[in-house]
C-alpha cells in the first residue's frame, strides 16, 4: 500500500513537472491530446518585447490556443495579412471580408503587425466560408472556401509547399507595391484588433 | 514449471492464437469480385471534388481516411505545391483510390444495382450534410457536384456538369 502511494505521488509530481515546463500557449492538460500539445509546443516561447494580446505571434495558427476549452478568446477565425507573396511586410488596416454558405459576410481589418481575428459571438458562420483581404483597389479573394480550420496559417504558411499555399497577402503585383503603405504601432492597436 | 518451459509454453499458445487468426481473416475474405464505377472519366469527378472537398483544412489533408490531392489542396508530390500548377495523374490516381476505399463493399453493392440509392453511400450523406459533417452541406441533390458524382455511380461522367462544379471560387460568383 505504501508503494503505491509513493508511485501515484511520483506519478503526479511528474505531471505537475510536465505542465510547468510546456512550450507555447498556456493551459497545458496533462491529460489532454499529444497531438494538439506537440502543435502548442511548436509554436515557442513568446516575444518578450511583445505582450499578450492582439499584437503577438504573427504568422502563427492562432486557434492553435484560441479555441473552445483553452485560450481566451477564442477565435472563429484569425491570421496574419503580408502585402505580397514573398517578402513578409505586415499590412495594417487591410479589409477581411467572411462571407459564409447562408450569405453571411463579416467584416474586419488588420492592425499593425496584419493580425486579425474574429469571435464567434461576432460571426457564427456555415460552412464553408469564402475570404478576401483587400488593401488596395481590388480585393484578393481565396480560390477555395474555408470548411473548418479557424487558423489562417494552418494552410498559408511558409515556404509555399504540397500542404501549403504560402502566407496571405494582397497583392503579387509589384508596381502596387510602394502603394501599400505600413505603420508604426500605436497604443489602440495592441487594445484592439 | 521451470522458466524455458514456461517460455516454450507461451510461444506454442502465441503460434496457436496466430494460427487462429489467420483462418478468421481467411474466412471473413469475401466470395465475389467487389465492383467499383469507372476509374475512366474519373478526373472530372475529382475535379469537381476539389473545391468543396479538397481543400486544405478538410479532406486535403494527410490522416484522412477520405484523402484527396490536387492543385488545389494537398499534393502527392513533394516538389509541387498548393498555390499553382495543375492537377497531376498519380493524384487522379490516388483520388480514386481514396474513394473507392471508403465503403468498398457497399460501393460495390450500389454500384451494381445501377447507382440507385446513393445515399446508402457516406460520401453522398456526408457531402449532403444529412449525416453530420463538420464541413457542413456541401451539395444539394442534383446540384452540379451531386450530380457529378451521383451520375458516376451510374456508370456515367457528367462533364459538363462536373466542370461547373470544379469553377467554384474560379470563374463562378462566390457568395
Amino acid at each position: 500500500m505504501a508503494r503505491r502511494k509513493g508511485f501515484a505521488g511520483a506519478a503526479m509530481r511528474l505531471l505537475l513537472a510536465a505542465s510547468s515546463i510546456a512550450g507555447g500557449c498556456a493551459g497545458f492538460d496533462p491529460f489532454g491530446d499529444p497531438i494538439e500539445d506537440a502543435e502548442r509546443a511548436a509554436l515557442g516561447p513568446e516575444d518578450p518585447n511583445v505582450p499578450e494580446g492582439p499584437l503577438h505571434r504573427p504568422g502563427q495558427p492562432c486557434a492553435v490556443c484560441h479555441r473552445e476549452g483553452d485560450e481566451e478568446p477564442t477565435f472563429a477565425f484569425a491570421g496574419t495579412v503580408y502585402r505580397d507573396p514573398v517578402e513578409k511586410v505586415a499590412v495594417a488596416d487591410a479589409t477581411v471580408v467572411l462571407t459564409d454558405a447562408a450569405g453571411h459576410t463579416f467584416m474586419t481589418t488588420t492592425n499593425c503587425v496584419g493580425n486579425f481575428y474574429v469571435e464567434p459571438r461576432e460571426f457564427q458562420a456555415t460552412p464553408p466560408v469564402w475570404a478576401s483581404v483587400q488593401r488596395i483597389d481590388f480585393p484578393w479573394k481565396m480560390e477555395s472556401p474555408i470548411h473548418r480550420e479557424a487558423s489562417c496559417a494552418k494552410c498559408h504558411y511558409d515556404p509555399v509547399g504540397p500542404a501549403s499555399a504560402g502566407h496571405l497577402f494582397v497583392t503579387d503585383d509589384e508596381t502596387t507595391f510602394a502603394s501599400i503603405p505600413s505603420r508604426a504601432c500605436t497604443a489602440a492597436d495592441g487594445m484592439t484588433r | 514449471m521451470t522458466p524455458r518451459t514456461a517460455f516454450s509454453s507461451m510461444l506454442l499458445l502465441f503460434a496457436a492464437v496466430s494460427l487462429s487468426c489467420v483462418g478468421v481473416v481467411g474466412g471473413t475474405t469475401p466470395d465475389f469480385l467487389l465492383s467499383a464505377p469507372p476509374r475512366e472519366g474519373f478526373e472530372s469527378v475529382a475535379d469537381a471534388m476539389q473545391p468543396s472537398c479538397g481543400t486544405l483544412d478538410c479532406h486535403g489533408q494527410v490522416g484522412r481516411n477520405l484523402r484527396l490531392y490536387g492543385a488545389r489542396g494537398l499534393r502527392l508530390d513533394p516538389a509541387t505545391n498548393s498555390k499553382e500548377g495543375t492537377t497531376e495523374a498519380p493524384e487522379y490516381e490516388a483520388n480514386y483510390w481514396s474513394v473507392v476505399a471508403l465503403e468498398p463493399e457497399l460501393l460495390a453493392t450500389v454500384t451494381n444495382e445501377g447507382g440507385q440509392n446513393p445515399e446508402r453511400l457516406i460520401l453522398i450523406r456526408k457531402g449532403r450534410g444529412t449525416t453530420r459533417h463538420k464541413g457542413g452541406a456541401l451539395m444539394q441533390p442534383n446540384d452540379d457536384l451531386d450530380q457529378c458524382i451521383v451520375e458516376w455511380l451510374k456508370d456515367n461522367i457528367l462533364v459538363d456538369r462536373c466542370f461547373a462544379a470544379s469553377r467554384i471560387g474560379v470563374d463562378t460568383p462566390t457568395p
